[in-house]
């Protein structure tokens, strides 16, 4: 009983949370257009639409978040985040970025899918492995074979065992 | 005839091998993603589109759109199959396809939604050829403060994508306006919003927006709830229909096909639109209405004919005018940018091998549909049995190499995080996406075509009322706010009766 509970945002929470979402990229976007030249109507400078469309973001969001408050408490029912989801592929995007170059398509592949394939509560140490393994294989074929990408093989992280 | 020669180079076009074989890999595909839940269309165009940088433009436009229209088949068998509509507009096809597969007649509704579809694309695709040159020539007359009005239609109609409040799809235009203007402004060269970063010079990345938004936001949903999913049919037989069928489909799919052509060309969502329209219509229709939500052929047929044809007639806003009527057209907009040709009234003059070429490949790949998925059903039914956890990782891993190689940039491989985690979070909250990416693909094109409306009529903001097809337009932006506000505001009442009980 209780665990459902946790499970159900009020409506009102999340118009409210949105609003507030928007109007604080509003801010932040109209903030920094103020420093740029505003121009006339005749000649728009480069701030003239960022700030116009900031402002109109701003004005949305919060009708978003007014709208959300004159609402009663209604239960919208979502499921629990999966925050160890979310962080083991933000990981792996970021490895992908940062080290895809020195480490090369295969070790990269390997490592970013086994990280995601951990995402899954279904999946196990074993099965990601094989999983990493046959999606390393798929994508050495049609990535570097089939279509001729720039990474490296085997980056030149691993030194002598560098392939192109 | 200029229609009959200008058919012929677009065959001449189609039928190249390369092209034969790339058209044949993007309907392949589309089905492949049409048919796996979990991944749509618009994902797959995005992370594609970087692969399509080596062919030649029409080659990449001929596989691209091969994607969107061979969704909507793969989209339909999942219907039948599982009760699980791959794409929105096959959620109508599951109500009856569903039923008629659990009475044992899976083949024939699986055959009937491939018929129905293949018929509506062809004649649909008849439509676009007929149809678009004439409206392009009128297009071609229009000047900035027309092209800006237009846009803001295109923008406003989008919010009838949205399933939710009419508000927050419109701050999601707003939001996707306001991410469009990051980089080096085009007049004067200022770079804005950039935080110092070089890479965000020449604006945030769209593909890698679009695989956030649309693959990685939608990865983190499932990962929510992971459920298995059930395959109530694993073999199909008999994909026969029997002359009874045949007798009771005509009607559906002819009326499904204008509905489907008409709707189509509205901006925004006209195919989910013509399928729930042409239900409706062949129940109303119908002798024993009873039957429909029990197995009704014509429940199919209908709606399989009117989504397809939609699917075609949508290309027409497109190629006409250069905008997208939805996410995956806006892909295609992002295809055609990034292949150097500005989409609009001008490709069938300036490209007519390009123009003609997609009209003809969209033939020969509703033709290749057809054998694709009739025949080959058994596969198809193989691939649901592909579990999510293998599936996503993979997903993952060609959104990454996919953005990365566009510009050898680790920064759009960063973006897409960033962008999965901002569109997890505002969908969860219940914005819905499709708004956002309208409104960056078009935020550049409104805010130049603004821009230059006000220097030629000297800084007069009323040129956009005092121009008639600008005025025009601009209403009918109004109205479609309106009437998408009205069905709110009833279901608010409904709600609060809900309350009070």
């Amino acid at each position: 009983m209780s665990e459902q509970a946790l499970h159900k945002q009020s409506r009102m929470g999340r118009d409210v949370l949105a609003g507030l979402i928007f109007l604080v990229i509003a801010l932040a976007f109209a903030w920094e257009a103020t420093h740029y030249d505003m121009g006339r109507t005749i000649r728009m400078g480069p701030g003239f639409i960022p700030l116009t469309l900031a402002v109109l973001l701003g004005i949305f969001g919060a009708a978003v978040a007014i709208s959300g408050f004159r609402k009663k408490n209604e239960a919208a029912e979502t499921g629990p985040v999966s925050w160890r989801g979310i962080a083991l592929v933000c990981i792996s995007l970021v490895i992908f970025g940062a080290y895809g170059r020195q480490l090369g398509i295969v070790p990269v592949v390997f490592v970013c899918v086994f990280i995601v394939a951990l995402a899954s509560v279904k999946n196990t140490i074993l099965s990601a492995l094989g999983i990493a393994a046959a999606l390393t294989v798929l994508c050495y074929v049609v990535f570097k074979l089939g279509l001729g990408m720039s990474l490296p093989t085997i980056g030149p992280a691993f030194g002598p065992f560098q392939r192109f | 005839m200029e229609l009959l020669s200008n058919l012929a180079l677009g065959f001449e076009t189609a039928f190249t091998p390369v092209n034969l074989l790339w058209c044949f890999v993007g309907v392949l595909l589309g089905t492949l993603v049409g048919v796996l839940p979990g991944i749509g269309p618009t994902a797959t165009i995005a992370m594609l589109l970087p692969i399509t940088f080596t062919f030649s433009p029409v080659t990449a436009l001929i596989m691209l759109s091969g994607i969107y229209y061979g969704a909507q088949y793969g989209g339909s068998t999942t219907a039948i199959l599982i009760n699980l509509p791959g794409e929105s507009s096959s959620a109508v096809t599951a109500i009856d396809g569903y039923q008629m597969a659990r009475k044992g007649r899976a083949g024939p509704a699986l055959a009937t939604a491939a018929l129905g579809s293949f018929f509506a694309g062809s004649v649909a695709t008849l439509i676009l050829a007929v149809a678009a040159p004439p409206l392009a020539r009128v297009a071609l007359n229009f000047g900035a403060a027309e092209y800006f009005a237009l846009l803001v239609l295109g923008l406003l109609v989008s919010i009838s994508l949205a399933h939710g409040s009419v508000l927050k799809a419109l701050a999601m235009i707003c939001l996707g306006l306001v991410l469009g203007t990051v980089g080096q402004d085009v007049t004067t060269g200022t770079p804005r919003f950039t935080m110092g970063f070089q890479e965000l010079y020449g604006g945030i990345n769209f593909v890698s927006l679009a695989v956030g938004m649309f693959g990685v936001a939608e990865i983190f949903r499932n990962l929510e709830t992971e459920r298995s999913r059930e395959i109530g049919v694993s073999r199909v037989t008999n994909l026969w229909l029997t002359k009874e069928d045949f007798r009771r489909i005509i009607g559906p799919v002819l009326r499904g096909t204008g509905l489907g052509s008409v709707l189509g060309i509205l901006p925004g969502g006209g195919h989910v639109l013509a399928s729930f329209a042409s239900y409706s219509a062949e129940k109303n229709l119908s002798k024993n209405p009873k039957e429909f939500g029990h197995g009704a052929i014509e429940g199919v047929a209908g709606p399989e004919s009117a989504n397809n044809a939609a699917a075609q007639t949508s290309f027409i806003p497109l190629l006409t005018l250069g905008i997208p009527a939805h996410p995956v057209m806006a892909l295609i907009v992002g295809a055609f940018i990034l292949q150097g040709i500005t989409p609009g009234p001008n490709v069938i003059n300036d490209q007519p091998a390009l123009f003609w070429g997609i009209i003809a490949s969209m033939w020969i790949g509703n033709a290749m549909l057809v054998i694709l998925n009739l025949p080959l059903i058994g596969l198809w039914v193989k691939m649901l049995t592909i579990p999510y956890r293998v599936l996503f990782p993979a997903i993952v891993i060609f959104a990454s190499i996919g953005c990365y190689s566009i510009n050898n940039n680790p920064f759009d491989v960063y973006a897409i995080a960033v962008f999965g985690v901002l569109g997890y979070v505002l969908i969860r909250l219940g914005c819905e996406p499709a708004p956002l990416l309208l409104g960056f693909v078009l935020g550049p094109l409104l805010e130049e075509n603004l821009r230059r409306a006000m220097i030629i009529s000297r800084g007069d903001p009323t040129v956009f009322l005092t121009r008639p097809i600008s005025a025009v337009l601009l209403a009918m932006g109004l109205a479609c706010v309106i009437v998408a506000v009205l069905p709110a505001m009833r279901n608010k009442r409904k709600e609060v009766f809900v309350e009070d009980d």
